[in-house]
């Protein structure tokens, strides 16, 4: 639809939630399993990847924690009252579960993980300088902070601000952890 | 070239290449059928809090908003169009306008009426359709009145599915989004 006016320059909109009509969503609401599976169909491409990545490219866990994602909006649907984007909400449930899975990691194994892991020296990167390598193997191997930065940014958009808070660190620290991201990547890929 | 200039163009690849990358990944095909299985062992407990929808008042009320709410972007959009264009053949087929007697009934016709809305907005957010700015807000509060009393008959018709007064409220409210989704669309064909 063509809008005639730069006083109007959002663009119309007919359905509220794009992508899903708001009945499936209230279906899935009231405990609509058939339509909860409609709405997986449709977002767990994106939520799959997401995981995949924040998971550092394993498949078993990347799928564990989509299925624990979609497990946690099955129960939590009904607190979801459309202010923003359903995808955004599920987004945000992906990135808590990570966190919580990292923290959980972290309490069992005691080993340092995330936005506070120390300074990893680009050398610490297995591969050599100039080997080739492919860039999800490459962001795999990231440390997790940097990882986590790099994704959520340059991957799925989103501004140093809304990191921070997701993550619930400062917006200086994930400005560092991206670049320490792409310092690494670029040493890793190599020219 | 300086080592600065070096940085530069790298960091410019390394942004090309993961603007590259796939933003969705299909998913294990297996993996729905975990959560199938957890979220079939977890039945939703609804708590019978909202009855209002049960109340006379409450329907003929959604009703009435529902009609205002369809005709006053309606007579916005005819005033903006005086031809023939509402009265030309329908851009795609009417879901049945009886009563639904049962929610077998209602869920086939929910389904036609799904599929209708989907294909008109798919027209009208093609690009094919211009509207005044005053149009198009009323269109979009229309739509957005419509879709809320969608929602909450389509909770209150999981929590009492044999309520005939809300299949025939929904199927209004669908109606209503039909048509006034059609008439925008008839608006391009012009």
């Amino acid at each position: 639809m063509t809008i005639p006016s730069a006083s109007d320059p959002e663009p119309l909109r007919l359905v509220s939630r794009p992508g899903l009509l708001p009945d499936v969503i209230a279906r899935a609401q009231a405990g609509d399993s058939a339509a909860f599976e409609r709405i997986y169909r449709e977002h767990s491409p994106k939520v799959y990847a997401l995981c995949l990545r924040l998971s550092g490219g394993s498949q078993d866990d990347a799928t564990d924690l989509m299925q624990d994602v979609f497990i946690r909006a099955w129960r939590g649907l009904k607190n979801f009252r459309g202010e923003s984007a359903f995808s955004s909400w599920l987004h945000r449930l992906t990135v808590n579960a990570m966190l919580e899975r990292a923290r959980s990691e972290k309490r069992r194994s005691a080993r340092v993980l995330f936005m506070d892991d120390p300074a990893i020296d680009v050398a610490a990167m297995s591969t050599e300088p100039d080997t080739q390598m492919d860039l999800e193997s490459a962001i795999a191997a990231l440390p997790e902070g940097a990882r986590v930065a790099f994704v959520l940014h340059e991957i799925e958009g989103y501004h140093h601000a809304e990191i921070a808070e997701q993550l619930g660190v400062a917006e200086g620290t994930v400005k560092a952890q991206l670049h320490r991201a792409r310092k690494l990547l670029i040493r890793t890929l190599g020219r | 070239m300086t080592d600065d200039e070096l940085d530069e163009e790298m960091l410019r690849d390394l942004q090309r290449r993961t603007a590259e990358l796939p933003r969705e990944i299909a998913p294990p095909e297996s993996a729905w059928q975990r959560i199938a299985d957890q979220i079939a062992s977890e039945p939703r407990i609804e708590k019978p809090h909202r009855v209002f929808w049960q109340r006379p008042t409450f329907l003929a009320a959604a009703a009435l908003l529902l009609v205002a709410a369809s005709s006053i972007t309606t007579a916005f959009i005819v005033r903006e169009r005086l031809s023939d264009d509402l009265t030309r053949s329908a851009v795609l087929r009417t879901p049945s306008s009886s009563s639904p007697a049962t929610l077998a009934e209602f869920t086939a016709r929910e389904n036609d009426y799904i599929a209708t809305v989907n294909a008109l907005s798919a027209v009208i957010e093609g690009g094919q359709v211009e509207l005044a700015p005053g149009t198009v807000e009323k269109l979009r509060e229309s739509i957005r009145i419509i879709d809320a009393a969608i929602i909450e008959a389509r909770r209150a018709l999981a929590a009492d599915p044999s309520n005939k007064a809300l299949m025939e409220l929904l199927s209004t409210s669908y109606g209503q989004k039909v048509d006034l989704l059609r008439r925008t669309a008839a608006m391009g064909e012009s």
